[in-house]
């Protein structure tokens, strides 16, 4: 636990906060519950899917916690999400922000693992309350408020079909040679195989992203998958050193195992969704935007990456594309290595590439086109931080840092830019926003 | 003050003084071996491993491997001299004084090793001067320099000059250990180095090792095995010629003879993905890759090797080592869940079988081996290194030494899936440097393992009762009798300790034998076998470089039970001379001369009494490609493996037998035909093909319409499919003649239990054939009983009426195999069924019920993994026997009347899916088998309990579920895995005897009767295996069937393939009698692969 508190200290100190004005709960708060949120996923080591979801649900409880108290600041979800669950009214005397902090904390607790972390905030806020003079009414009304909202947020949660396909079997490769199987080093059996049978917050009624296929499975050296794939190769052997520096960077894989010798170990990162909303973080030290502005740029872009996950996961699982790695492995070059890890499902799209571009695609809508941004997520990871124009040009970064990473194909890269976009724009859309 | 307790106590003792000094002693000398100090040997050799940020494990991952010793009298004084491998610092040469008195005399000696990482050491006398040379080997270093490994040759005056150029052996690959010996019989000894690539990081990665078996990398001059044949005193590369270029991390290997030629082989024990290799001796110096011929798996960190004879058969035995401890909670603490898929792949890509457990491999004499690690009890003995195979209490049986230890526990779960991430973002960050990330990984000194050899297989651990030693991080290890007063001592060799030397306090006899040239070559690999004056044989063969990276004696030591003399020892040399020394006097060192020995011919053996004879590609049985435990996680085997069912009849009356052969889910089953040459036709093909998107499991040839005519019922099982499918629905084949068979679906009900046995029998009198038909499981769910059926046949239309009939037998489990026979010759059929977690159970039908007399009959207590059931009167009474297969006693998950299985299952997370968990007790309490990841996938609920595998490791049952959770928990067990025959005692009750200890090497799947030897008693044929085990705990392969030769009264000897027995391998479902024109022949079915037929 010492190391936990070094490490999250250390993470908190990263994130410049200019709030010198001593409001007891304000959007520095909701910047550290998403910090610690961040944290525990990557503590109980959640896959992509997995972490989209933890992030998406606690998100949502804060704004509609909030909402409750000022709706015409935020707009009730319900407008984009057809299930969305009529919440109970706050208690007389409560504190909106304290309220809505605890709900956040509450609804994160009963979805990840390491619940006692979820805990150790919300005492944290109960707590700060205490020592600013809070009246025990005011804090208990709060704690009620919370409470009420995230019991109804967690049946709403529980219908979400999450349970149930954990009960499903497990993946098994067709071990056809055009099909996906298990990649080196681990062999892991598919992830999510099932994450599509997940309850859509906003676009079951979307038409289906109309992709562009990729060429026909071959072997035949003048093919179009053949040439595909052997450009992934040739530019592995060919990287420039930012491009190197870019697919590290943007690597999010949340269990990365290393091995020397017998010693194998798991190295946890930041998923994709979670970088997201670290950048949002890293953005309100230059915008210094209200808990409005800030708890919709967290919600938005973890509603776009968490339907986003689920459209690309049916893609995945539908097309079952090799990865460059079996590909090279079987044809071109034998001990060939990709420059960071494959992860362990199908190819086709590049889910970061739809994550990237769903969320840029809802920043700047938001906040605009054209920020400029530095990015020290990956600090921690051992890399350097890197500078943006703006939120696309970022997502573009993304997309490219897969293909030069060697775990995708440029098709696959750019159609799940594309694909990004197309979903935020639906949503957007749905919340008149655009 | 003195409490009241103490007061007793003291007084009691003072009353009995005597008897309490008395006791006192025999504890400490109840010890069989007695620690001797540092201090009071002078062996102050330490093998000190300080990690700095330059040298550590994250750089080389072998610098916890640790050091060897070699044992040889260097001095010619009679005395055995120690020389010893420093990793980092300088080696050391002690001189043995006697008594147990050492002194160093490196320096004077001129043989500290050198610069460089020393790893592996051995002493032969390379030159053939009678003197024993040492040999330094070296790895690790980058720069080649440092690798240049050590040749000391004896200047018999006390020092050594190292000639490793002028003798053509400066290889500078990374070496483990070198092992000399005489490869073409020429006279002089020949090397083998096992060495390894020093890529730490892709040693996972499947495909490119592969593929590197057809182009090894250019690497490979310094990391590929080395083979160097010796031409008149020089060394010359031959590793191309020889055929052992590989790219594999070798740890050690077993010089000796696997095939019975009597040509020396090399079997090389590999680290990581790649299986141990077995090269067989060609001649020449050449050698033929020849693992997949003689074993069925290896372990997957295959570390040190022994090859002696475990039970004293005249046939060797393999023992390797791996590294799963054995306490359960360490067990669960340090293990990875094996990945089934990358299990599957390395299969397909001739990566063999391989599991995290120690081999104890029995030998056959140049047939195939069987791992009876489990059986045995010596298949978990933590991060293992030496295995020394030798007698030490000299009782006439060789014990096992085991050496363990590392000096972090680099695969503790919670340090490396969740300590060292955050290490590493703090290093990262600038914050640890990497020296802390290594310090906060566990570090436990663990004991090392004894065991005695009890005879006939059987082992105990004595590791406290003979004192293994202080706990340590043990590695090298060598026997010998370093006081020269008849029985072994032990040398160990620590990481940052003091060696460990074990003075024995044996007080049997013996008698050890060394050779007149003494350490000449020739004599490596000699077998000697001695003949005691009860007739009983021992045997012993000179192979020094052994254990890991270390040489024990030059002797070959026997101990004899006082009272036993010998008659006579003979003596065969590779090279086929044989001697033969009458009336050898025990407790004596013999000292051979081979001159005196005659030139033999090799024995051709006993005649085998089967043949193999090859049938055609119809009898192939393909298993389709299913994953049972994607659905059920914590299952322990496969469901969805059970065929083929074969069944035999004459279809077409011309005495000829005719059989179905089933097919699995997506492959036709077979009708076929006997033609008169003895050959089989498939007819029908397209009325099976049809069908087969049913699992055949079991099937009858019974006339259902009584019309003279044999007509097949096929049953359906498997768990492919979800409980409700149609798959599961059976099928009955009506014969109209002509070999012409129709399909009638409208005689039988719908239904959709997943089967595994049929048995036909007149349950209602009316003359005609009604059936009984069992269920294996609820697919899906396994733990659930099952429904069987109970069909009546009223005019040709077959109606379920187990419900009417006995509602007990409907819920009487998970059922395996069912036969209906008249068991206490009251003229009526009894049911006799078997099954997983059930007893033998046995009902009588009475006025149209089926009433259950297990109890009765006494068999109500034994509860087992049943199989098979064979009914045949075994010993003459008129009385009809039971033979029951079982799971065997080679297994993790074996089970006796102490140690009992219990599998308790319910919806523990009411997600609609059965949890079944299969579980040991200890101190009353049950604790899961399996490890945290596995139950955690099963039941996502306990994730949020168990975020770390070390509460999990010491969580019981209770622990694990709240009370609440348990409400409907319901509970099946089994108390024993043992195969028996249960001898009918006229009707009433049944005695049960476990068939010989052969039977239980793995599951037994099919029996039958026969009298081979035509004495007019019935003998038995055994077999079987199953390979559809989970990726964790190994599959059961170790059968090679058996003969049991009958008395006559129900006792049953078991004999050798070498002595006329069979011999037969594979995963072996079913044994079915053929009668063909020629012969008569036993069909021998196996999944998934060819059937054959044993003719006799």
């Amino acid at each position: 636990m010492k190391i936990k508190s070094i490490l999250l200290l250390f993470f908190l100190s990263l994130i410049a906060c200019n709030s010198e004005k001593e409001v007891p709960f304000d959007s520095k708060n909701l910047i550290e519950s998403n910090r610690a949120l961040l944290e525990i996923a990557m503590e109980d080591g959640f896959s992509p899917p997995q972490a989209s979801r933890i992030y998406v649900y606690s998100h949502i409880a804060f704004y509609s916690c909030l909402s409750k108290y000022f709706p015409d600041s935020l707009t009730s979800l319900s407008k984009a999400i057809p299930h969305f669950p009529e919440l109970p009214e706050p208690e007389a005397g409560s504190d909106p922000i304290l309220s809505s902090l605890i709900a956040f904390c509450n609804t994160a607790k009963s979805i990840v693992f390491s619940e006692s972390l979820a805990d150790q905030l919300k005492d944290k806020y109960i707590t700060l309350a205490k020592e600013n003079n809070f009246t025990p009414e005011k804090i208990a009304s709060s704690i009620t408020t919370a409470e009420k909202i995230s019991t109804r947020i967690s049946e709403w949660i529980k219908k979400d079909n999450y349970q149930f396909t954990r009960t499903l079997e497990r993946y098994t490769s067709s071990k056809k040679p055009d099909e996906w199987r298990e990649t080196p080093p681990d062999y892991t059996q598919g992830l999510e195989p099932h994450w599509p049978k997940l309850r859509k917050l906003f676009s079951d009624s979307m038409p289906a992203y109309p992709f562009q296929k990729l060429p026909t499975y071959s072997k035949e050296k003048s093919s179009d998958f053949f040439k595909m794939v052997l450009d992934v190769h040739t530019k592995s052997k060919n990287l420039s050193k930012e491009e190197s520096e870019i697919a590290l960077f943007w690597d999010d894989n949340p269990n990365v195992s290393s091995h020397h010798g017998h010693l194998s170990h798991v190295t946890h990162k930041i998923s994709p969704p979670g970088h997201w909303l670290n950048i949002i973080s890293q953005i309100q030290k230059d915008k210094n935007f209200t808990i409005f502005q800030l708890s919709k740029a967290y919600t938005y872009s973890s509603i776009v990456m968490y339907d986003g996950i689920i459209d690309c996961w049916k893609l995945k699982y539908d097309t079952k594309v090799i990865r460059p790695i079996s590909f090279i492995h079987d044809f071109i070059q034998e001990d060939w290595k990709p420059l960071i890890q494959t992860p362990p499902f199908p190819e086709f799209t590049s889910g970061h590439s739809v994550v990237s571009a769903s969320a840029a695609e809802v920043l700047s809508t938001l906040i605009g086109t054209k920020v400029s941004f530095t990015d020290s997520t990956e600090v921690l990871f051992g890399n350097k931080p890197r500078s943006f124009n703006s939120f696309h040009d970022a997502a573009m970064e993304v997309s490219l840092s897969r293909y030069y990473g060697g775990i995708h194909y440029m098709q696959s890269v750019l159609e799940g830019n594309k694909q990004g976009i197309y979903l935020a724009n639906y949503f957007l859309e749905k919340l008149n926003i655009k | 003050m003195i409490s009241l307790k103490h007061f007793i106590y003291l007084s009691i003792c003072i009353l009995t003084l005597n008897a309490c000094k008395e006791k006192s002693k025999l504890e400490s000398s109840d010890k069989l071996f007695e620690t001797i100090p540092q201090a009071v040997s002078g062996l102050d050799f330490v093998n000190t491993i300080i990690e700095d940020e330059d040298i550590n494990y994250l750089h080389y991952g072998y610098i916890y491997n640790g050091s060897g010793v070699a044992a040889g009298d260097v001095n010619n004084d009679g005395l055995t001299d120690l020389y010893f491998s420093s990793n980092l610092e300088f080696n050391k040469l002690y001189l043995n004084l006697g008594n147990f008195k050492f002194k160093d005399i490196t320096e004077s000696a001129g043989v500290n090793g050198g610069d460089g990482y020393k790893s592996g050491v051995t002493m032969a006398d390379v030159n053939n001067d009678g003197w024993l040379d040492i040999f330094v080997c070296k790895t690790a270093i980058k720069d080649s320099l440092f690798r240049k490994k050590m040749l000391y040759i004896n200047n018999q005056d006390g020092t050594f000059t190292d000639k490793i150029s002028e003798m053509g052996l400066d290889d500078r690959s990374y070496t483990t250990q070198a092992y000399f010996f005489d490869s073409d019989q020429d006279g002089d000894l020949d090397v083998y180095f096992v060495n390894h690539p020093m890529n730490f990081e892709d040693n996972n990665y499947i495909k490119p090792i592969v593929n590197n078996q057809k182009s090894i990398s250019k690497e490979s001059k310094f990391t590929s095995d080395r083979f160097y044949v010796n031409v008149n005193g020089k060394f010359m590369d031959k590793t191309k010629e020889a055929n052992i270029l590989n790219e594999a991390f070798g740890l050690s290997a077993v010089i000796g003879d696997f095939n019975n030629d009597r040509k020396q082989d090399v079997y090389v024990a590999n680290d990581f993905l790649q299986p141990d290799f077995l090269f067989i001796n060609q001649g020449n110096n050449t050698f033929k890759e020849s693992f997949s011929e003689y074993f069925q798996h290896c372990p997957f960190s295959s570390m040190g090797t022994d090859y002696a004879d475990i039970n004293n058969d005249g046939c060797y035995d393999l023992m390797i080592v791996d590294m799963t401890p054995l306490d359960p909670i360490r067990q669960k603490n340090l293990l990875m869940t094996q990945n089934y898929d990358r299990f599957q792949l390395m299969l397909e890509s001739g990566l063999k079988a391989q599991y995290s457990i120690n081999s104890l491999q029995l030998g056959s004499c140049g047939e195939s081996f069987s791992d009876l690690a489990f059986l045995t009890g010596t298949a978990y003995t933590d991060w293992s290194w030496s295995p020394l195979i030798a007698d030490f209490d000299n009782d006439g049986n060789k014990d096992i030494f085991v050496t363990n230890g590392y000096l972090h526990d680099v695969m503790h779960s919670d340090y490396n899936r969740y300590k060292l991430d955050s290490l590493e973002k703090l290093y990262n960050a600038g914050l640890v440097t990497k020296m802390q990330w290594i310090n906060n990984m566990p570090s436990v000194k663990i004991k090392d393992f004894f065991f005695k050899n009890m005879g006939n297989l059987k082992f105990e651990d004595r590791s406290e009762e003979w004192n293994s030693g202080p706990s340590s991080f043990s590695h090298g290890a060598a026997y010998s009798d370093l006081d020269n007063d008849g029985d072994l001592d032990l040398i160990v060799c620590n990481v940052n300790d003091p060696v460990t030397l074990l003075k024995n306090n044996a007080s049997g006899d013996y008698i050890r034998f060394q050779f007149k040239e003494k350490i000449n070559c020739q004599h490596q690999g000699a077998s000697i076998i001695l003949t005691l004056n009860n007739d009983k044989k021992l045997f012993g063969s000179l192979q020094q470089t052994r254990g890991f990276l270390s040489k024990s004696e030059d002797f070959v030591h026997f101990g004899i039970v006082k009272g036993n003399t010998v008659q006579t020892v003979e003596i065969k040399w590779p090279d086929n001379t044989y001697l033969k020394i009458p009336n050898p006097k025990i407790n004596t060192v013999h000292t051979i001369d081979k001159t005196k020995g005659e030139s033999i011919k090799n024995n051709p053996g006993v005649q085998a009494q089967f043949s193999q004879v090859n049938i055609s590609q119809d009898f192939y049985h393909k298993e389709n490609s299913f994953i049972d435990f994607k659905r059920e996680p914590l299952l322990i085997h496969k469901l969805s493996e059970e065929g083929p069912t074969v069944c035999t009849g004459d279809i077409n009356g011309d005495n000829l037998t005719d059989l179905y052969f089933g097919g699995a889910k997506s492959f036709p089953g077979k009708l076929l035909v006997q033609n008169q040459d003895g050959s089989f036709q498939s007819i029908l093909k397209n009325l099976f093909e049809i069908d087969k998107t049913h699992e055949d499991v079991a099937s009858i040839f019974i006339d259902v319409n009584s019309d003279k005519l044999l007509d097949l019922y096929v049953v359906s099982g498997g768990n492919e499919s979800d409980a409700s499918s149609a798959d599961y629905q059976d099928r009955i084949y009506i014969n109209k003649g002509n070999l012409n068979f129709i399909r009638d679906n409208s005689i039988l009900p719908t239904e959709n239990l997943s089967g595994s046995c049929i048995d036909a029998c007149d349950i209602d009198k009316d003359g005609d054939i009604d059936l009984f038909i069992g269920s294996r499981s609820v697919p899906g769910r396994y733990g659930q009983a099952p429904e069987h059926l109970l069909l009546i046949n009223e005019k040709g239309i077959f109606k379920n009426e187990i419900i009417s009939y006995s509602q007990e037998l409907n819920s009487i489990g998970m059922i395996t195999a069912a036969k209906w026979f008249d068991l206490d010759n009251d003229g009526s059929e009894e049911l006799i069924l078997c099954g997983e977690f059930t007893p033998v159970s046995i009902f009588s039908i009475q006025q149209k019920k089926l009433i259950n007399r297990t109890k009765e009959f006494g068999l109500d207590e034994r509860y087992g993994l049943w199989q098979s059931l064979l009914i045949e009167d075994m010993n003459g009474d008129n009385y009809k026997d039971i033979i029951v297969g079982n799971l065997g006693m080679n297994s993790h998950i074996k089970a006796d009347s102490k140690n009992q299985l219990q599998l308790i299952y319910s919806d523990f997370d009411k997600n609609g899916s059965l949890d079944a968990i299969l579980c040991r007790s200890s101190n009353s309490k049950l604790y899961p088998i399996h490890y945290r990841d596995r139950v955690l996938d099963q039941m996502v609920f306990l994730k949020k309990k168990y975020t770390r595998f070390e509460p999990y490791s010491t969580a019981s049952i209770e622990d694990i579920f709240s009370a609440e959770n348990r409400n409907n928990m319901k509970t099946l067990k089994a108390n024993t895995s043992s195969s028996v025959i249960l001898l009918n005692k006229q009707g009433k009750s049944f005695e049960t005897r476990n068939l010989p200890i052969e039977c239980q090497f793995s599951v037994l799947q099919s029996s039958i009767v026969i009298d081979y030897n035509k004495d007019g008693k019935k003998d038995l044929i055994t077999a079987g295996n199953f390979y559809g085990t989970d990726a964790q705990f190994g599959r059961y392969d170790a059968s090679t069937g058996c003969l049991l030769q009958g008395d006559g009264n129900g006792n049953f000897k078991y004999l050798p393939h070498y002595n006329g027995g069979i011999h037969i391998t594979g995963d072996i479902r079913e044994l079915s009698f053929i009668q063909s024109k020629k012969y008569p022949a036993i069909l021998v079915s196996r999944n998934n692969s060819q059937s054959y037929l044993l003719k006799y």
